[in-house]
């Protein structure tokens, strides 16, 4: 009869670890996620930032050169909850924008020159490191999301709560490739 | 800095060397410091040919006083053997005086070369602003870094300021220690010290302000095998062997990442190597501090007469020492966007 109670407080100790380890490691990889969701925001605030500035200085551009084509691109709609793949996307059409208006930039000394434009570029250029910062930032978290889904034992408790592993934020392509040198 | 004001019947403190001059002295004697325009800095005032001159006299008269103790003691024991003890006090009257001569004449040596050897070495090498021998950097700001804990003294020597490349810098040799005082059931006071860090501190002004500090501090080398023991970090940034070698603590994850770029965890890297001792980093505000605990403190002169004559010498190895400080500075500022040094 003891050795029955013994074994039943046991069981019960046992019974009771496990559940608080289950709920403990179910609330880790939310807290992950959370991360995750948190960094991505990060991501569009910085991209936000990057293009409000660029706008600016678009504008400063047209000032000196208003006929120039490349001055003139689609506007870009930016909204809060945008998918890994959308702020890429977003992303590239803001690069498009930048390589447009440093290409009017080479052309016009007197625009390179003026204060308000070198002001910007400075600006410019400090919301680049913010985004790169932000990019690392998500990408450090999504390796830690992504390591807790696969290790065990947090793996089983990911695959009972079915969570999928996320997308880094990868380089484009272009980027990627081998920089093409012009003489 | 405190001008000093020369009142009728006081000695003047040079606020450039801390040296305590003449009655009514116009200029310092060490430093050459303009004491009645509050001590402005001049450039390294004594020549080699003067400062040879002025340290033989100096070294000398350490010489005599030293020998003046000696003689004090041999007529101290001459007087106990005789039980001339009118002869014994005398001989303790003099040794008092000449130990007390001799310290005052040890210090004087010492400031002498600091003040011209040292602060011509730094002159070389940084735009120098003031190099104070006797004073270090304020406690307080070391405490706001919270790189080291547990200490509750701090203590150090020659502070340098002035601007290098540029750079508003500022550094100092400093000892942080813990000081514990217990009484014990009988009432006896008991003192405990443990250094927490002994070594320099550099402070460098950054071209960009950082609004939630970052703090890096090196891990302790495992005792067997290689790699560092490591201490939880908060950030873990995609460097697994930076990430190994420092515990990283930031109070935004984004602000670490923002100043860790993937080149400048290298330059921190090679800055490390040149430190040669266990480093601590903080950046916050416009100011990143880079402190190494090396156990070694810089520009410490030996009121050793002997040594003290090669000049040449001694400004060789304080100029080596200096490198140390600017070494580091040298990989850090490879950073330019951080130090604000882009075109």
């Amino acid at each position: 009869m003891e050795g029955f109670i013994i074994a039943g407080i046991i069981v019960a100790v046992l019974a009771i670890f496990f559940i608080v380890w289950w709920i403990s490691a179910g609330n880790n990889l939310k807290r992950k996620k959370i991360k995750i969701d948190e960094a991505l925001s990060g991501i569009e605030v910085a991209l936000t930032k990057r293009y409000d500035m660029l706008t600016k200085l678009l504008d400063v551009a047209k000032g000196f050169a208003s006929h120039e084509k490349e001055l003139y691109t689609e506007v870009i709609k930016l909204r809060r909850g945008m998918t890994v793949g959308e702020l890429n996307e977003t992303n590239a059409k803001i690069d498009k924008l930048a390589s447009g208006i440093n290409v009017v930039a080479e052309a016009y000394p007197a625009l390179r020159s003026s204060e308000v434009f070198r002001e910007l570029q400075s600006g410019i250029r400090d919301t680049e490191e913010h985004l790169q910062a932000a990019r690392r930032l998500y990408n450090s978290n999504v390796t830690a999301y992504n390591t807790a889904l696969e290790v065990f034992p947090s793996s089983i408790v990911a695959n009972s709560m079915k969570l999928q592993r996320c997308d880094f934020f990868v380089a484009e392509a272009a980027k990627r490739a081998d920089v093409k040198m012009n003489f | 800095m405190k001008s000093a004001k020369r009142k009728p019947g006081r000695r003047s403190r040079c606020p450039s060397c801390d040296y305590i001059n003449k009655r009514g002295a116009p200029i310092c004697d060490i430093c050459g410091a303009d004491l009645s325009r509050g001590g402005e800095v001049q450039p390294s005032f004594l020549n080699d040919t003067e400062l040879a001159g002025k340290l033989k006299l100096a070294s000398d008269h350490l010489v005599a006083c030293r020998l003046g103790i000696a003689a004090s003691v041999l007529l101290l024991l001459v007087g106990f053997a005789a039980s001339a003890y009118a002869l014994a006090i005398f001989a303790i009257i003099s040794a008092a005086i000449c130990v007390a001569l001799s310290l005052s004449k040890a210090s004087r040596l010492k400031t002498l070369v600091s003040a011209n050897v040292v602060r011509g070495a730094l002159s070389e090498i940084m735009k120098l602003e003031s190099f104070s021998p006797g004073r270090h950097i304020n406690s307080d700001t070391v405490k706001g870094t919270e790189l080291i804990g547990h200490w509750n003294e701090c203590t150090g020597s020659d502070f340098v300021k002035g601007k290098y490349r540029g750079s508003e810098i500022s550094f100092s040799d400093i000892t942080l220690t813990d000081v514990q005082r217990h009484t014990d059931s009988n009432g006896h006071t008991h003192e405990t010290r443990t250094v927490r860090f002994k070594g320099q501190w550099l402070i460098c002004r950054l071209g960009k302000n950082i609004a939630h500090p970052l703090r890096l501090r090196e891990n302790r080398a495992k005792l067997f095998g290689k790699g560092y023991k490591k201490a939880k970090s908060t950030v873990e940034t995609e460097n697994v062997a930076f990430n190994e070698k420092f515990q990283i603590i930031a109070d935004d994850p984004h602000t670490a990442f923002y100043i860790l770029t993937p080149h400048f965890m290298e330059y921190i890297n090679s800055a490390d190597a040149v430190a040669q001792g266990k480093t601590y980093l903080c950046f916050a505000g416009n100011y990143v501090h880079f402190a190494v605990g090396n156990d070694r403190d810089l520009f410490e002169i030996k009121a050793s007469p002997g040594k003290l004559r090669d000049i040449p010498a001694l400004r060789a190895r304080i100029r080596s020492e200096a490198a140390l400080v600017t070494g580091i500075i040298d990989e850090l500022m490879l950073n330019k966007y951080l130090f604000g040094k882009e075109d």
